[in-house]
Order: C-alpha cells, then sequence, then structure tokens
C-alpha cells in the first residue's frame, strides 16, 4: 500500500463540503462542553459523490447516514462500526444516485482550521480494512474514502483505490487484497455556503505578498486577504465586453490563477470594448490575446493563466472550469448560463453571472434595457430562477444559428436579423458597470467584503439610471437544483455541441482546405445548415 | 439506430414512452443537439384532420431532456386542416428535414415549446416525454 500522487492528469484532489453538513458533521462528532484532550472518538458514514475536472478531482459530501445509539462506540481498542450501520450505508447508497460511494469519518480532539489532522498507524490500518470490504460490496468506480475531522473543522481526507481482479487466481493474489490499495490525499477543503466559499490549502506554503503593489487593498483586507486571493483559481466564461474587463480587474487584484474559456477570436468590430487589446491582435483567438493582458496586469507574485479555446457549453470546455474555486460567466448564451447553472449546484462552484441587455427602437429610437448580475450555486437562487434565462432560450441556443432567431441580448424592435450572425449592442460602460458588479460579488463571496448576506440579482435600469437587488431571492418551490448540491459527475450537467462553435470550426476547417487545394470554393456561410 | 450511447435521462424518457404509450416510437437519426423522434401513431382531431392522413411524424427532441424542450415537428405530408387555413411555422423542404428526408419527412413545422398556444408544461425529469406526446396532439388540434 502506499500514498501516490493522484491520476496521471489529475493532480490535485479537494474535499467539498456546504457550511451546512460541516455543521452537522461537528455536532455529530463534538459536544459542546467538551474541552477535554482525551476525548472519547466519534464517528460516522456519509455518502459521497465525485467530480473530474483537467487538473482537479473533487470528493463531495452529499449526506450523513443517520446511526442508531450504540452503533458507533469508543472502546480500548478504537473505535467500533456495527455491522449493521455498514448494512443501512449500503441500502443509502443503492438508493442514491449512480456513482454515489463512502466516506467513514471520525474525530480526533484539537486541531487548527489550517492544519489538517494527521492518522494514527492504527487509524490507516483500521480504515484500510474497513473500506476494502465496503468497497467490494459497491458497484465499481464508486468513490470511497476516509476522514478525520478535529474541532476547528478541519478535515484529513483519503480516497482510497483497489484495483478489482477478473479472474478466480487473481482473486487468491495478494495483488488484489487489502494491502494493495493506494490512496491519495486530499490537498484542499472547500466550504461553500450561500454567501461565502473558503478554500483551505494544506502542504502549500503561504505566498507572499507584494505589499507595494497593492498596498490600497492590503489595508482593506489584509495579508490573509491576500493569500486568499493569490490562492484562488478563477474561471471566466466568454472575454468579449465584459470577460476583458473581467480579466484585467482580477489579475490586478492579485487573483493567484485564471482558466479562461472562450472560442472566439479578436476582430475589428471588438476594438472599441475590449480592454488592453492590439490592432495587431485581430485574427486571433480571444484567450491568447486575454493571457497576455493578464499576464502583464498581475500583481500577485506567483501568477498563472490557463487557456481553453473552446466553448463552455461543451463536455471539454466545462471540465477546465470545474478546476475553479468560482466561476465568472460573462458569456451572452443561454446554453452557458444554463450548464453553468446546473455546474454550480452539483458541483457547488459558485457561478457569478451578468450581462446587459438593450433594446434599441428599429429607427434609431429610445434606447431601454438592463444590465444585471446575479450569483448561483448552493443556497443562491438558480439563474433560471432569477430570471438569467429561461429553458426554452437555452434549447434554441442548442440550435444551428439560421434557426435561432435573434439572441436574447439582440432584441432590435421591427428588424430582422434573420441569416445574420447575430452581434449585440455592446457599450464599454455598460460592461464597466457590470464586471465591477461582478467583482464585488467575488470579493464578497471569498473575503466576506461587502456586501453580504445578499442574494439574487443586481439590476441596473439604463433609462432609470437606477441600481436595485431583484426580487428573487430563492429557487421556486419546483426548481430541484438545491438538491442537485455535491452530486459531482452523477448529475447529468445539460452539456452538448455548441452549434456556435462548431460553425467556427468548420470554417476554420473549410479556409485550411481551400489554403491546401485553391480550385476548392466552398464556403461556409452563417446562414445556411451544413451538410449532415 | 443504436440507442446506448444516448444520455441515461434520454434512454430512461424512451422506454417510459414505449413501455406506456407507443411502443413503436424509434429514434430515426441523432444530429448535434436533437433526436428524430419517429412516433408511429398521433392522435389527430377528427373533425378538423378527416381520415384518410398518415397519423405518423417526428418530433425533434434534444438530447439534454428534460433539461431542453422540443423543439420542431416534421411530417411526411403536409398537415391539411378541413378548413385548408394555412397553418403557422409551415416550412416545405427546410433543411432540417435533411436527416429523415429518405424516410419520407420533408415537412417542417417549426413549432417551439412556448409557442403561439402557450408554454408547454414544464419539463423536469424523464416521464415528461409523455407529455410531449400530449403537447404534440394539442399543438396539431390548435394549429
Amino acid at each position: 500500500m502506499g500514498r501516490k500522487k493522484n491520476q496521471a492528469s489529475l493532480t490535485e484532489l479537494h474535499w467539498v463540503i456546504t457550511k451546512q453538513l460541516q455543521e452537522e458533521a461537528l455536532s455529530y462528532l463534538f459536544q459542546q462542553d467538551e474541552r477535554s484532550f482525551f476525548l472519547p472518538e466519534r464517528g460516522f458514514l456519509g455518502v459521497i459523490h465525485s467530480g473530474n475536472g483537467v487538473l482537479r478531482r473533487s470528493l463531495f459530501l452529499r449526506k450523513i447516514i443517520p446511526q442508531e445509539e450504540g452503533w458507533v462506540t469508543w472502546t480500548n481498542h478504537g473505535l467500533s462500526f456495527d455491522p449493521l450501520y455498514f448494512s443501512r450505508a449500503l441500502d443509502v447508497v443503492s438508493d442514491s444516485a449512480l456513482g454515489a460511494g463512502l466516506i467513514l469519518v471520525h474525530s480526533h480532539p484539537g486541531g487548527s482550521i489550517n492544519t489538517p489532522p494527521e492518522p494514527s498507524g492504527p487509524d490507516l490500518y483500521h480504515e484500510r480494512r474497513l473500506l476494502y470490504h465496503l468497497n467490494h460490496a459497491l458497484p465499481v468506480g464508486s468513490p470511497v474514502a476516509a476522514g478525520i475531522v478535529d474541532r476547528s473543522g478541519a478535515w484529513r481526507v483519503r480516497e482510497y483505490h483497489w484495483s478489482r481482479p477478473t479472474t478466480v487466481k487473481e482473486v487468491q493474489s495478494r495483488r488484489f487484497g487489502i494491502d494493495s490499495a493506494s490512496y491519495f490525499d486530499v490537498s484542499a477543503i472547500r466550504i461553500v455556503s450561500s454567501d461565502a466559499t473558503r478554500v483551505y490549502h494544506y502542504g502549500k506554503p503561504d505566498r507572499e505578498v507584494n505589499a507595494k503593489t497593492v498596498d490600497s487593498t492590503l489595508r482593506l483586507w489584509g495579508k490573509g486577504g491576500h493569500q486568499i486571493l493569490e490562492n484562488l483559481r478563477v474561471g471566466i466564461v466568454g472575454l468579449g465586453g465584459v470577460g476583458s474587463i473581467l480579466v484585467e480587474y482580477l489579475a490586478r487584484l492579485g487573483v493567484g490563477e485564471l482558466v479562461l474559456v472562450d472560442f472566439d477570436a479578436v476582430e475589428e468590430e471588438n476594438l472599441n470594448r475590449l480592454v488592453g487589446v492590439r490592432r495587431n491582435e485581430v485574427g486571433k483567438p480571444k484567450v491568447e490575446y486575454a493571457a497576455r493582458v493578464a499576464r502583464e496586469a498581475s500583481t500577485a507574485v506567483s501568477f498563472n493563466v490557463r487557456t481553453y479555446r473552446g466553448s463552455a457549453s461543451e463536455r471539454d470546455g466545462l471540465k477546465h472550469l470545474l478546476d475553479a474555486d468560482i466561476i465568472m460567466n460573462a458569456a451572452d448564451s443561454a446554453f452557458a448560463r444554463q450548464v453553468l447553472d446546473h455546474a454550480s449546484y452539483a458541483y457547488a462552484i459558485p457561478v457569478i453571472d451578468g450581462g446587459t441587455t438593450l433594446v434599441v427602437g428599429a429607427h434609431g429610437g429610445e434606447i431601454i434595457g438592463k444590465s444585471q448580475v446575479g450569483q448561483a450555486g448552493p443556497g443562491q437562487p438558480c439563474l433560471e430562477c432569477s430570471g438569467a434565462y429561461s429553458q426554452e432560450e437555452a434549447t434554441l441556443a442548442r440550435e444551428d444559428p439560421s434557426v435561432q432567431g435573434p439572441s436574447s441580448y439582440l432584441r432590435v424592435v421591427g428588424r430582422k436579423t434573420k441569416g445574420e450572425p447575430p452581434r449585440a449592442p455592446s457599450v464599454i460602460s455598460y460592461n464597466g458597470l457590470v464586471a465591477a458588479l461582478m467583482v464585488q460579488r467575488l470579493l464578497s463571496t471569498v473575503l466576506g467584503f461587502p456586501p453580504r448576506g445578499k442574494s439574487g440579482q443586481q439590476r441596473y435600469y439604463v433609462e432609470l439610471g437606477e441600481l436595485n437587488w431583484g426580487p428573487t431571492t430563492q429557487c421556486k418551490e419546483d426548481c430541484p437544483k438545491q438538491s442537485w448540491v455535491g452530486l459531482g459527475d452523477s448529475h447529468p450537467v445539460p452539456v452538448g455541441i455548441d452549434p456556435l462553435w462548431k460553425q467556427m470550426r468548420q470554417q476554420k476547417v473549410a479556409i485550411r482546405q481551400a489554403r491546401i487545394n485553391p480550385r476548392d470554393k466552398t464556403v461556409f456561410s452563417s446562414g445556411k445548415h451544413s451538410p449532415k | 439506430m443504436d440507442e446506448s450511447q444516448l444520455p441515461a435521462l434520454l434512454q430512461e424518457a424512451l422506454q417510459i414512452l414505449r413501455a406506456e404509450r407507443m411502443d413503436k416510437a424509434r429514434v430515426d437519426a441523432i444530429v448535434d443537439n436533437w433526436i428524430y423522434l419517429w412516433l408511429p401513431d398521433v392522435v389527430f382531431e377528427e373533425t378538423k384532420y378527416p381520415p384518410p392522413h398518415n397519423r405518423g411524424l417526428w418530433v425533434r427532441i434534444p438530447l439534454q431532456f428534460p433539461f431542453a424542450n422540443p423543439h420542431g415537428i416534421i411530417t411526411a405530408e403536409p398537415l391539411n386542416p378541413i378548413d385548408g387555413h394555412s397553418i403557422k411555422g409551415h416550412n416545405p423542404n427546410h433543411d432540417i428535414c435533411a436527416p429523415v428526408r429518405n424516410l419520407g419527412g420533408n415537412q417542417y413545422y417549426s413549432w417551439t415549446w412556448s409557442g403561439e398556444i402557450g408554454p408547454g408544461p414544464s419539463l423536469r425529469n424523464p416521464r415528461d416525454i409523455l407529455g410531449v406526446i400530449s403537447w404534440v396532439e394539442r399543438r396539431i388540434r390548435q394549429a
């Protein structure tokens, strides 16, 4: 048996728990008046799910399995779990969504939230034996893990893996026995609530802060706040008018890592709103230009930017975003909004979403509209219930551009846009307003910066010049999204093929082919269906 | 058509549809985010569409059902109401028919879930596929 690094491509393992379940776990394991270091240890079994990004695997605690009196007892030989408790746990897993597994948790006294408790030799010996048998009683591929929690709420979690024998000879082989286990330690825990996300990294030295460049904010949230930002990984979807400003703001604030996702290329028409773009970058993928801007703007001591040219509505794009601690969505696509809305609950990653709708009279009439910023994730109303998109809009965004109709962000009264690629009116000042509100939401969520405890949407009404909170503070009664929290990969996030990105890929292929064979005059226009 | 690669929720919906309503429903094409689902036996309002008429049609169902809505139906013959009025959203020979054209599908009706007769019921789980059939029948009746 041995401690190993995670699978080749996955280099991080995170333990993710809602604040509500964290409190429930602590009340199970510790009693208020107990202060002695020599406490009886307590334990429980929990249902877990897993979710994989590109670099990060996350384990989510979904449920603490109730136990009867005497099922978990503290004896001279250590903590003892009654077989009836295991039997109940297996029943609960079989009633759970496909992909559910189990964690065996016990308590250690004392502790500090920044230092996880260490497992003793007997801890490792006993948990390995118990989990080996549980692993074989669960469907293949179900996650199994062991955890230790101390009074401060710090966790030490290890995920175990055993190879399953497939022949009689292998069953008898030691290669498949209890001691053939490999395990992986979590590198961070993420505690998520409606108004806060806290990430505690383990085994990572505290990063230094460049006091000169961040002097003005150091006075507000101190070195501790800056270290949180240095350790934060933020996903940004859509690098247009709003997204490009987000990149610059977050890099300058001192965020340590950005994951940029966009499939578009810089066009001349973007020059009036893409912050930091140069004329010689027209034609380049937006992710490339934005990564350059981020590197040049960053004030973090150690800054990293990762880019993915593709769509957040597709599986690969989403996987890159699942590595993030928080996601900012600035893509004006109902499809992407729906995918991220689902992901924010299933993977317990807060999604801050923003955009502006401008409606223009057909003949240069009055301009009306609103900018809005919302936040989805555990405890927050979802983007759908908040009115950021509807299922019907998300449906039509799955269609070929020629049959989509005008985008929700382009409602030009009395003018047909059929056959034209939709291009929403965009004004850099509204984009700046939206980006600023989105960054305020991020600071509130990760640092507790004001406003705190707010939920739902902030709306700026263009014609009135007023900024208000929207009326929706929780999901509608029949909305199921809060029940998806922590399902991870077990929840079927409605990813698919992004028709706009598909069209762009086809155009790229056609251009490449035309270069190879100049006689080939095939042209893919945005208004036609491609051959199926 | 190999349905084993379809998302689990859609497979479940198809099983429910076949077990409880139309055992001969079949998937004739999968294109991008959509399946073309053949419904062999849709109820037509006889006073509005007198027989004989073809009772089969295709409905386009998203692969992400029930998290996305059906969009559009395709028929072999144009829908021909007894009073002869033209039906809104009718697109003969539309490109969208291409995946089922060799099976006779040639008339596209671009009906959306929240179209002219009001929004269809909210879709939450695979069982709601049964509501889709009712929606298609209601939509044809009120077309």
